[in-house]
């Protein structure tokens, strides 16, 4: 189901509304949604409904849809270490954009950005807000391994990676923040999904930049349970 | 924890030799995909589900996913197992076996494998099941995300599994399935697609060059997704990017370097490379028998047409269990 081709606040907005309809109403034929900047996309079961009454029942709930109250955002501030290793495509982007690593760096971080959804991987969050300056396209062979906790730029689009996986972003950085607990999912110890993914649809996201001692002792900390993400409510 | 009562007699089986990759798979973990948790299970879902119907197992129960290489297994109770899918030279206490039935198992018997004849990946279905708790509703392996199966992981040496008490209870009791309805695995499979979501971000040429072309299985090719390479696919004006949105099972997505990916069980749950088409659901289990160097050649259907298949397979393992 598409709502448009760009990523505006009224679109997440609608998007987010209905999902937010859609895990309180049961449809028995929808397996699954994954609900994205523009579209949602829906399994359903074939045995239970074709493809063109499921697209007519979806559009006629989601015109019944109101604007939910939403509860003010909140505000992850994410330590976050730029360049070499780390960032493996920090230059690239620079010299796409005819800038030095240091403007690069100066323009990401001083936007704040908007954690639109979470997929791709466990708990990664899509976020909105990357300034004009910086959008660049992603690579044209996507990459086997990024490391978890690696930030990239896709387009418009910036994503942290929650667990090492493939991905086609271009990776400015790394922050050593661990925000996916498998252990608990595994142990079943969980009652809320947000006790095993950290990020939250709506969070607003500030990026702070730190030396590389200071990620790897703040990675450190991390390991040990150690480390508490500085938010404000 | 779905843990069986006292009562219920568990049996155990030790991996001696793990094989390349072996993980515990069912049908897959749904209605996660808004937290990025993949689906997961059995990549071949018409060989997990023949195979348990064999061994009188509910069809979307747990078994082993077994990749080129198998292992090697030493029963330590009583069981009943079939193997289906790729033939991966199954034998028993070091004499050959056949795939697609069932067989009485008992204490000491060794499992192994051999050679990869044909296909790409073996299930072996245990009467009675796989005893793992489920974890988000599925016993499926997922190993990018850490969860599911054996904690995530693929069977390690020295790794003892509980699995059911059989179901079956007549010892020397063979089924078989017809031999009608046993897939041959070719070199060059033909699978079937529909078109789009974004086949408009590709020229007439891009398509024409998808349809009519012959790829090949590159190396890369895993749980996630399956690499092709071949003629480039061209992209119209609009380019490879797409904003982000969701991947479905068998997408073939196209980045800018115009070679085809097709995306499987543990596959990301969105993407933003624009997607030419989608493979039907029932020929995703053909590609999931594909292995480097293999070929295929996409051939285009309607939804109407893919719907109808996928409704004869649903009829097709409801007569199986008959």
């Amino acid at each position: 189901m598409e709502f448009g081709n760009e990523i505006s606040n009224c679109i997440l907005d609608r998007i987010r509304d209905f999902s937010y309809v859609l895990e309180k109403t049961n449809i028995p034929w929808c397996k699954e949604f994954v609900p994205s900047f523009r579209a949602i996309l829906f399994y359903y079961d074939a045995n239970k409904i074709n493809f063109e009454e499921a697209k007519k029942e979806l559009s006629k709930l989601e015109k019944g849809v109101h604007k939910i109250k939403i509860t003010p955002p909140r505000i992850v501030h994410l330590p976050i270490v730029f360049g070499g290793k780390y960032g493996p495509d920090l230059e690239k982007v620079a010299k796409v954009h005819n800038l030095t690593t240091r403007q690069v760096i100066d323009f990401f971080i001083q936007e704040d950005y908007r954690v639109c959804f979470i997929a791709f991987a466990p708990g990664l969050p899509y976020n909105a807000g990357l300034p004009k300056q910086l959008e660049t396209p992603r690579l044209k062979t996507p990459r086997l391994k990024n490391l978890a906790g690696s930030v990239g730029i896709g387009g418009k689009q910036v994503c942290i990676h929650p667990i090492d996986s493939p991905g086609g972003y271009n990776i400015i950085g790394r922050t050593p923040i661990k925000f996916y607990d498998f252990k608990k999912i595994n142990q079943g110890n969980f009652k809320n999904f947000c006790e095993v993914v950290f990020f939250r649809i709506g969070d607003i996201l500030k990026f702070e930049p730190v030396e590389e001692g200071e990620f790897k002792s703040i990675y450190q900390a991390v390991l040990q349970d150690q480390y508490e993400v500085k938010i404000e409510y | 924890l779905n843990i069986k009562k006292e009562g219920s007699k568990l049996g155990k089986i030790l991996i001696k030799k793990p094989g390349l990759l072996t993980t515990i798979q069912d049908n897959g973990r749904r209605g996660y995909g808004n937290y990025g948790i993949a689906e997961s299970g059995a990549m071949d879902i018409f060989s997990l589900k023949s195979g348990n119907a064999l061994v009188g197992n509910s069809l979307n129960e747990a078994a082993l996913e077994i990749t080129l290489l198998g292992p090697e297994i030493e029963f330590q109770n009583h069981s009943i197992i079939a193997i289906t899918g790729g033939n991966l030279s199954p034998s028993l206490n070091r004499k050959s076996i056949e795939m697609w039935r069932t067989y009485s198992i008992y204490k000491g018997d060794v499992l192994s494998f051999g050679s990869c004849r044909e296909g790409c990946r073996s299930y072996l279905c245990f009467s009675g099941g796989i005893n793992v708790p489920k974890v988000l509703g599925s016993k499926s392996t997922y190993i990018r995300g850490k969860i599911g199966g054996n904690n995530g992981n693929k069977l390690e040496a020295n790794y003892t599994l509980l699995i059911g008490e059989p179901i079956i209870k007549k010892k020397y009791f063979i089924r078989r399935m017809k031999k009608e309805f046993i897939p041959t695995y070719q070199k060059r499979e033909v699978v079937r697609v529909v078109l789009g979501p974004q086949d408009d971000y590709f020229t007439d040429m891009g398509i024409h060059t998808f349809l009519s072309s012959d790829f090949i299985a590159s190396s890369r090719i895993d749980r996630w997704a399956y690499r092709f390479e071949g003629p480039v696919i061209e992209h119209s004006k609009k380019g490879a990017d797409i904003i982000s949105d969701g991947i479905a099972l068998g997408a073939v997505q196209v980045p800018a370097n115009g070679n085809p990916i097709v995306f499987m069980s543990d596959r990301p749950t969105t993407g933003g490379y624009s997607k030419i088409a989608t493979v039907i659901s029932v020929d995703v289990s053909k590609i999931a028998q594909i292995k480097t160097g293999d070929h295929v050649q996409f051939k285009k259907i309607d939804i109407k047409e893919a719907q109808k298949i996928f409704k004869d397979r649903e009829q097709f393992f409801l007569n199986l269990v008959k």
